[in-house]
């Protein structure tokens, strides 16, 4: 049976144009907080409030 | 409050945006964060800045005060429309703003007392009560507490 012969030539390969990539990047992340401060004062005020029932 | 709010968009499970048009405009941000309470969530509100920050201490003085919180009770009720178990926990970031937010609850709340229940938190840095609001009681709230009940 014959044996396949390796293709060992070199494809040449097509030179894609340059692409510029603008990447707007906002700092909201959808895991963390946008407010911080506010959710550390609203869990103090909590701390210190005796909710009422049904909350 | 029956302005017609401006659309928003959900942009994330709990984070909603909209656009102020008035002087200018200014893109608002909306975000429910759960709190440490079982079933309670932070509702934060604020600008977003060219910088890609955020600012919810601002005075945008944009002449569409009553537009903005009107958006923010529609998206309040989407949410808890969703959520009918979660309380929203709210207060300003000044002393002055929350008086602000009371002097228009207090004209507005009688729109939404078949839908809502909303509390007030009063007392002192040691100790608050929680009390049901009343629009008829000159008291001074730190915090308020909204929960759907139709």
């Amino acid at each position: 049976m014959p044996i396949a012969k390796k293709n060992t030539a070199k494809k040449k390969l097509k030179k894609r144009p340059a692409e510029t990539v603008v990447v707007v990047e906002s700092r909201i992340a959808a895991k963390d907080t946008l407010f911080p401060q506010k959710v550390a004062k609203a869990n103090k005020i909590l701390s210190r409030t005796k909710l009422p029932p049904g909350i | 409050m029956t302005y017609v709010p401006y659309s928003y968009k959900r942009v994330a499970p709990r984070r909603y945006v909209f656009t102020s048009v008035g002087r200018t405009e200014i893109k608002k941000i909306v975000e429910f964060v759960p709190l440490r309470a079982k079933n309670v969530v932070n509702l934060g509100f604020g600008d977003l800045l060219p910088d890609g920050s955020f600012d919810d201490e601002a005075n945008s003085n944009n002449r569409d005060m009553i537009k903005v919180l009107a958006t923010v009770v529609y998206i309040l009720k989407h949410y808890t429309s969703q959520h009918p178990e979660i309380t929203v926990f709210f207060t300003g970031s000044t002393k002055d703003r929350t008086r602000l937010y009371t002097r228009i609850i207090r004209t507005y709340y009688s729109l939404y007392t078949k839908e809502f229940a909303l509390y007030g938190i009063i007392g002192t840095d040691k100790d608050n009560e929680t009390v049901l609001f009343n629009s008829d009681a000159e008291l001074e709230y730190v915090a308020f507490l909204i929960k759907r009940i139709n």
